[in-house]
């Protein structure tokens, strides 16, 4: 102790003694960015610990000499070293940099590492890039900015759920989405939705398109954003993190002269974008055959004496081979008189406009014991499907407290309430369907009025003729009707209230020793009411029920998490430095569903209460309950701080798996050796790393899947209650094991010319063994589905990001680029499965496969049936034959290249910032745009109509047609060369039909390539000389727009983003999801 | 250094405190709303609770009538283009309930094969109070994988459910339909002898929601079931199904059968096989009819029951109103559209036509599941009678099913509680002169005479059984029922013989499949269908 005394003391006197000898001036100076002064700079003497950091007007002062250099830095900027060399004023612009080098990434459990260090490939993301373009969530802003990762957002707007896809497909069944870590706390993303996830991709299930989790995370509160993509960046995260990690770290207090005070203000409008493209000239009806078989004339009129064509409109018509929109004078199905006219914009018109507008205050503030930064956020949305509304307050509170010099405390708290009302839905039943279908003559806006009569009462079909204002012809799209009906009449209202925190002690236990421990909750209470209206007067009920419906849910979610962290970390000599860490990981996840219901009806009219039930009140209520802990340790030594290297182990207790099988372990090992500090480098190579690392991470089915258990239900029967007992459509499995991902990875990192370009190149290559998946299986074995281990699938890939400074000075441009390949393969499957079927459409003419040493995700579909000679064989009615024996590949649903090109490009107070994402390779399979195919919608259909667009002539009952096709093949009884003539709505009927004897290949499979102009940003920054008479340190406006056009795109009728769900091969196909939407608006973004 | 030991034994302190938790991490492991508990009877009454028996809006709108019923004209549909094609999706799920539960049905393989395991494992004590629970519940599941083969022809049926067995996938073949008839009519003969001398217990009169522990009418249901079956097999295979036959006729005692012991005026309650519905049951059928299959059927209602002033049309059918400038007039008549309506006609004439009767079909909420009946059982005496013994018994025969099926119509028209007018049943020589004095009556010539047998069956049968509607007239070709095949796409222009096998199965159980791919086309007849 003595001994340290002394040397403390030397240290003093020798310290004192070097200030008498080098006089030291004050410097003071300014420090900017691109767009004005910048707070919170560090400014250090280089090799020493004196510095100080930017006032909010972005000033510094401080005390160095002559000799001395100065750093400036900040997270996010390049940093400059600058010579004080006797200048006592220095300016200082700092570049933006979406990936330096001596930044420090937080990476597993919220440990800081400086990014030189690390062993494994980060994508680290800025606050700006994910705020600047006004998107709702965070999630939407990452598209094309991080490479390898894959942003799909679910149609319908700012409460829809936004899926994230790491480094391809890592499991075939569950947890296919990143672990959030918010302030170093697991949050909940979907799990309250178990394995089914928040959005199914099929016909019958709940038709609301869902929200997520991540939806709550306020961008604006967001200082940064990591993905840790590999295993061995993952690996301390166990078997949550098999999909990869994403770190958010949120603002802090800045250090400032009093209140900083930060203002945003986005504002937009949403339209419809992206719809097919429809055909404007033929109006309802079929082929001659069938419209005179139901009673139409050839052409597809009804004898109507009240019309004043003596005709009307075969409003029951789903296809449109009828007769041409000229304007005729007929009679609607309404009884009004109307002109039979194309309604262009009638799909269109569906939809309505929306929009959204987000304001944020941000109040900061550091003193020496406290820093807090407290933000309030209101998002108003208002979707394009009609009827969805949305509001989002948002509250985050950041703190940090020290309690000694040695222990300090970091509070976080964030507070969400969220409205949603009347959720938008998939439109698969609506436009997706037959009856759904309207022609091309119908009027939206007459739609829009008539889905409910004059007294509010849901619309009655013309054989309803008891209930009131019945329609005087029986019409296609009452499924249409009914969308309207509940989005426009009946109230589905969810409230949720969402409150997670975290509370963090950091304790410096002594020289070299550090304790950290956290405690962290994220607790959402949502609940529901959804309101459905009488759907006719009382006096029309029939005698044992009514109409319309109350429902109401309460759920609780709740995660508890806590972790502890003991670190030792010294030097070994000059050269060796080494770290070591041991610790806890702990969680508790609860999820409570609790619903009530009216039956059978409402008793008096639009009265909205349980006690309203016409029967008996339904009730159900779901429990889960999740509990899962960790040791951990973790090793990192470096040497002469250019060779890395750093060792974890995880051993893991999860409660969702079988009891034997429920404790594994995962290590990894990752090193990193930054040559270019090692060897003399070349004058323009600046900077060079390489990395190599090596992970294992798992990944557990969610709660309860593997059960085997059985549903009691108490049945009231005539002998009373008597309690039944089944097994489920999905059989459980006491042996299941944890998939456990095997990865390797390498990569590079360089900057050339003095940092002007950068990159980084990162390979990886992994197997995921014991494959969890619920294997679909005919019902013949007793059940739909079981859960089994079912092989190992594996993937590999490339991913490349560049930044480039390709223009500096006044006019500058800075260029991010990334493109990321990747390939996913299935190794083996396990005994007795060929194949694994993931989606079959059209009674299996199309199927999603997965099969052993094939790519996953390949389509198959049935072909064309060819003869011997491999010509195509043509039926007795002139059509095609389908080959239902055999299957052809047909491409894959998985993109071979993804990747962005984000841009900033200054000018004086201008800055405009684009980005620019494309896929490629990918196919997608759309049954809806078969059907409207088939039903002559679109103007693909038009072909062979008529002589001048190819239709043959024929004669046919001494009449001649124009409208003929004659398919080139052999007849399939006689083998001769088909002769046989069918007219064009009768081949477009047929062959575009739904189910097996279609040509789903050609209707319904796509290719999906694009290139989309996501989102860009206009901004111009106010004169400081006119915003500091407002008292505002900086005002910049911009135009902003998102989603804004395709490049590139290669499907025409169908948006290349219309995929919906959570599995991973919903990205490829669409069931009739909604229409995209484009948005326009402005931002204001000041401070104070 | 004392310091930090005391901080590294807090450490230590904290993570031991979470050691414990193996135990919590095993203990919640199982769902909290599921239970683990292998009950016999359990599984019984859930096999019993079986939505494709009991009148339930999916199994009518979804199946009933858009698949056998518009093939057999019980119910009515729209003319529309693809009016006979098969429903993949429809189809599959009438599939998948037969063999798996979570769907609309009870899922009868599945609970059969989960009952089997238990009871194989069980100790002999426990066999012997549970043999009545499997015995009946083989009953139940022959019923119902009879009607399968009825469907499709060849189904898996010996091998299937390898899952509750084994808790492992292993694809089952598909066994022969006239193996698996013959298998059913074996095993139903086993049935009548278990139950010919079997005691009922209170644990299997509470579980038993079908017959409430009656053995002799699950003895009775057993024999009447396997009576179905051979007249099933009898244009096929006639020895068998006569020497068979004959044998359960001509021992009554022996071969005790659902047929109302000779009474017209019996009591289906007592003594047919019916699932009643659950006492708090809210849910009718009305949405199941009016969403397509709401009017009266050409033939059945124009050609079959008006001409025969038949005494069950007011049961069957309500008149309609056609309302004008709102004035709304009842028909004068019942009246059904001639089955060549164009979709035109159909959607402009409606009104005018007769609809499902309210009372007995429509808003019934006490409308029972129809499995067996006494009609039914009499109308297979009178074939058989007709076919190999004499005319004066099948007369009998005949005219008593007539006369029990108005009885029964009427029963469950009276069933409806909800305060809609129900019918008083005829007076006696309404009834007398329908089966007496009109067109119903039973014929002179041979030939006519099997024919009406057939023909008031399918009347008999209705909607409600339109599966063994369909069956019959496959076999009998009774009725002569004529079908628009204009205006139909390709490859759809005329109903099927059969169904051919849903795509998820064809998919998923590929292998056993192709042994019988050939065979599965819609116009393959199902091997009893021989004329």
């Amino acid at each position: 102790m003595k001994k340290l005394y002394l040397k403390s003391i030397g240290v003093l006197l020798f310290s004192l003694l070097t200030m008498i000898a080098y006089a030291q001036t004050n410097i003071t100076g300014t420090v900017r960015d691109a767009t004005g002064v910048l707070p919170g700079v560090n400014v250090k003497i280089k090799g020493t610990s004196v510095g100080t950091t930017t006032n909010k007007d972005g000033n510094f002062s401080i005390a160095a000499k002559s000799s001395d250099v100065l750093v400036i830095s900040m997270l996010g900027y390049s940093p400059k070293e600058i010579p004080v060399s006797g200048q006592t004023t220095i300016n200082v612009n700092l570049d933006e940099s979406s990936n330096n080098l001596n930044e420090v990434v937080v990476t597993s459990l919220g440990i800081k590492r400086e990014q030189k260090s690390l062993g494994y490939s980060v994508a680290t993301v800025t606050s700006k890039q994910l705020t600047e373009a006004g998107n709702t969530n965070f999630a939407s802003a990452l598209y094309g900015k991080a490479a390898g990762v894959k942003i799909t957002t679910a149609p319908g707007g700012a409460n829809s759920a936004v899926n994230v896809q790491i480094r391809g497909i890592n499991s075939l069944n569950y947890s296919q989405q990143p672990l959030y870590v918010v302030d170093g706390v697991m949050i909940r993303n979907d799990a309250q939705n178990g394995a089914a996830g928040a959005n199914n991709n099929n016909y019958w299930d709940d038709q609301r398109i869902r929200g997520n989790g991540i939806l709550d995370i306020n961008p604006s509160d967001i200082e940064s954003l990591t993905v840790l993509k590999g295993a061995s960046a993952t690996a301390l995260y166990g078997s949550d993190a098999n999909s990869g990690v994403v770190v958010i770290t949120t603002k802090k207090g800045l250090k400032g002269k009093g209140l900083g005070i930060d203002f945003n203000y986005n504002v937009g409008i949403e339209k419809a974008a992206f719809l097919p493209d429809f055909q404007n000239i033929y109006g309802p009806g079929y082929d001659r055959a069938t419209n005179v078989a139901n009673g139409a004339t050839e052409e597809g009129w009804i004898k109507e004496a009240t019309s004043p064509t003596g005709f009307r409109p075969y409003f029951r018509a789903y296809a449109n081979f009828g007769p041409k929109m000229e304007g005729q004078q007929v009679k609607w199905w309404d009884g009004s008189i109307r002109s039979y006219s194309p309604q262009p914009d009638n799909y269109a018109k569906v939809y309505e406009t929306g929009y959204n507008s987000t304001a944020n205050v941000a109040i900061s503030k550091q003193t020496d014991n406290l820093d807090y930064r407290f933000s309030a956020t209101r998002l108003d949305y208002k979707g394009t499907q009609p009827g969805n509304t949305m509001q989002k307050n948002s509250f985050n509170l950041n703190s940090t407290v020290k309690l000694s010099p040695k222990v300090s405390a970091d509070i976080i708290v964030s507070y969400v309430n969220t409205k949603t009302q009347n959720r938008p839905y998939q439109l698969g039943q609506v436009l997706g369907s037959f009856s759904g279908f309207f022609s091309r003559a119908e009027d939206m806006d007459l739609m829009k009025q008539k889905f409910q009569t004059s007294e509010g009462y849901k619309y009655s079909t013309y054989d309803q003729t008891a209930r009131p204002e019945p329609f005087i012809y029986n019409i296609r799209a009452t499924n249409l009707l009914d969308f309207f009906w509940n989005q426009l009449r009946n109230q589905y209202d969810e409230t949720e209230n969402r409150l997670y925190s975290s509370a963090t002690i950091n304790w410096a236990v002594a020289n070299h020793v550090k304790f950290r421990t956290r405690v962290g909750n994220d607790y959402t209470g949502a609940n529901s009411q959804n309101r459905q209206f009488n759907e006719y007067p009382l006096a029309n009920n029939p005698a044992t029920s009514s109409t319309g419906s109350y429902t109401t849910t309460q759920g609780q979610y709740a995660i508890l998490y806590g972790d502890a962290l003991l670190t030792y970390d010294n030097k070994i000599g000059e050269d060796f430095t080494f770290s070591a860490s041991g610790g806890f990981q702990g969680r508790t996840e609860h999820y409570k569903d609790l619903t009530a219901n009216t039956v059978s009806g409402l008793v008096s009219e639009n009265f909205f209460s349980l006690t309203n039930s016409y029967g008996v009140v339904g009730a159900k209520e779901t429990r889960k309950e999740l509990a899962k802990y960790a040791y951990l340790g973790l090793v990192n030594f470096s040497y002469k701080n250019f060779l890395f290297l750093e060792g974890t182990a995880r051993q893991e207790y999860a409660s969702t798996l079988p009891n034997q099988n429920n404790s594994y372990f995962y290590p990894s090992v990752n090193s990193g050796f930054v040559f270019s500090d090692a060897f003399k480098m070349p004058e323009f190579m600046s900077y060079g790393k390489l990395r190599a690392s090596y992970g294992i991470v798992g990944n557990a089915p969610p709660m309860y899947e593997s059960n085997i258990s059985y549903t009691q239900t108490s049945l009231q029967t005539v002998n009373g209650s008597v309690a039944s007992l089944t097994s489920g459509s999905n059989y459980g499995n006491n042996n299941l094991k944890p998939e456990m991902k095997h990865e390797a990875e390498f990569g590079l990192e360089a900057k050339f010319l003095n940092n002007r370009i950068g990159l980084d190149l990162s390979y990886y290559t992994n197997r995921v063994k014991d494959q969890i998946l619920g294997l679909s299986t005919s019902s013949v074995v007793g059940a739909k589905q079981q859960l089994v281990n079912v092989g190992e699938i594996g993937s590999k890939g490339l991913e490349l990001a560049l930044n480039a400074s390709i223009l500096t000075g006044t006019f500058r441009w800075d260029a991010r680029a990334n493109v990321a390949a990747n390939r996913s393969k299935v190794y083996t499957l396990a005994g007795g499965v060929d194949e694994i079927n993931f989606y079959t459409a059209e009674q299996n003419t199309a199927k999603i496969v997965a099969r052993r040493g094939e790519n996953l995700g390949n389509i198959y579909v049935n072909p064309r049936l060819r003869n011997a000679n491999g010509d195509l064989v043509i039926n007795d009615d002139g059509l095609y034959v389908m080959d239902k024996s055999s299957y052809v590949k047909a491409g894959n649903i998985l993109p071979k290249l993804v990747g962005g090109f984000s841009n900033t490009l200054s000018y004086k107070s201008f800055a405009l910032d684009f980005t620019v994402d494309w896929s490629l390779g990918a196919k997608m399979i759309s049954p809806p745009t078969k059907f409207l195919t088939g039903a002559g919608m679109l103007t693909n259909s038009l072909q062979y109509r008529d002589a001048a667009n190819g239709g043959v002539t024929y004669t046919e009952n001494g009449k001649t047609y124009n409208d003929g096709v004659l398919l080139t093949g052999v007849n399939q009884t006689t083998g001769l060369p088909n002769t046989k003539i069918v007219t064009a709505a009768d081949y477009y009927i047929n062959t575009y039909n739904w189910g097996e004897d279609s040509w789903t290949e050609d209707g319904a499979i796509f290719k999906n390539n694009y290139v989309k102009m996501r989102e860009a940003t206009l901004s111009y920054k106010i004169p400081a000389a006119f915003s500091s008479k407002l008292h505002i340190n900086n005002l910049r406006v911009s135009l902003v727009g998102r989603n804004l056009f395709y490049l590139y795109r290669t499907m025409k009728n169908l948006d290349p983003e219309a995929a919906l769900g959570n599995k991973w091969w919903s990205q490829g196909v669409d069931v009739g999801s909604t229409a995209a939407s484009r948005s326009f608006g402005f931002s204001l973004n000041a401070n104070f | 250094m004392k310091k930090y030991i005391i901080k590294a034994g807090l450490f230590v302190v904290l993570a031991a405190s979470f050691s414990s938790c193996k135990k919590d991490i095993d203990e919640r492991y199982l769902d909290p709303e599921k239970s683990t508990t292998k009950s016999i009877p359990g599984f019984f009454t859930a096999m019993l609770n079986n939505d494709r028996v009991a009148a339930k809006y999916w199994n009518v709108r979804t199946f009933l009538s858009v698949m056998p019923g518009t093939y057999a004209q019980t119910s009515y549909f729209a003319n529309s283009n693809g009016a006979y094609q098969q429903s993949d999706s429809y189809s599959q799920q009438y599939w998948d309930d037969f063999y798996s539960p979570g769907g609309n049905g009870s899922g009868p393989m599945a609970q059969y094969r989960t009952m089997e395991t238990v009871y194989n494992t069980a100790t002999e004590s426990e066999k012997a109070s549970k043999a009545i629970f499997m015995n009946a519940a083989k009953v139940v599941l022959i019923e119902q994988a009879a009607k399968m083969v009825d469907l499709w022809g060849d189904i898996p049926y010996s091998e299937a459910g390898s899952l509750i067995t084994s808790s492992s996938i292993v694809l089952p073949k598909y066994d022969d339909q006239k193996a698996l008839y013959t298998q059913f009519i074996a095993d139903l003969k086993t049935a009548n002898t278990y139950f010919a001398t079997a005691t009922t217990t209170a644990e299997f009169s509470k579980y038993d929601i079908l017959l409430s522990g009656s053995v002799s009418k699950w003895q009775r249901y057993a024999n009447s079931l396997r009576l179905r079956l051979l007249m099933r097999i009898s244009n096929s295979d006639e020895s068998t199904a006569r020497t068979e036959i004959l044998a359960m006729l001509n021992a009554p005692a022996t071969y005790p059968l659902v047929d109302g012991a000779g009474a017209a005026s019996y009591s289906p309650k007592a003594t047919d096989i019916l699932l009643s519905p659950l006492t708090n049951n809210t849910s009718t059928l009305i949405d199941a009819f009016r969403e397509g299959s709401w009017y009266a059927t050409d033939f059945m209602l124009n050609k079959v029951m008006n001409p025969a002033n038949d005494p069950r049309i007011p049961v069957y059918y309500d008149k309609n109103s056609v309302t004008t400038n709102g004035v709304t007039v009842q028909n004068p008549t019942y009246k059904a559209m001639p089955y060549d309506f164009t979709a035109a006609q159909q959607e402009s004439e409606f009104a005018k036509y007769a609809v499902v009767d309210s009372a007995t079909l429509f808003q019934n909420l006490n409308l029972p599941g129809i499995v067996i009946t006494a009609s039914e059982v009499n109308f297979l005496k009178a074939e058989a009678q007709e076919r190999w013994g004499n005319t004066a018994a099948a007369k009998t025969a005949y005219d008593l099913a007539l006369r029990q099926s108005v009885s029964f119509y009427y029963y469950l028209n009276n069933l409806n509680t909800s305060g809609i007018k129900t019918e008083t049943m005829p007076a006696a020589d309404v009834i007398d002169a329908f089966v007496n004095t009109s067109t119903a009556t039973y014929p002179a010539t041979p030939a006519a005479r099997l024919a009406s047998i057939y023909t008031q069956k399918w009347v008999h049968y209705g909607i409600m059984q339109s599966t063994e509607a369909w069956s019959e007239y496959r076999r009998t070709g009774y009725p002569q029922l004529l079908f628009v095949t204009a205006g139909k796409l390709s490859g759809f222009d005329v109903p099927p013989n059969r169904l051919i096998y849903p795509a998820g199965e064809k998919n998923y159980n590929r292998n056993n499949y192709s042994a019988v791919a050939a065979k599965d086309t819609r116009l393959t007849k199902i091997f009893w269908d021989v004329n």
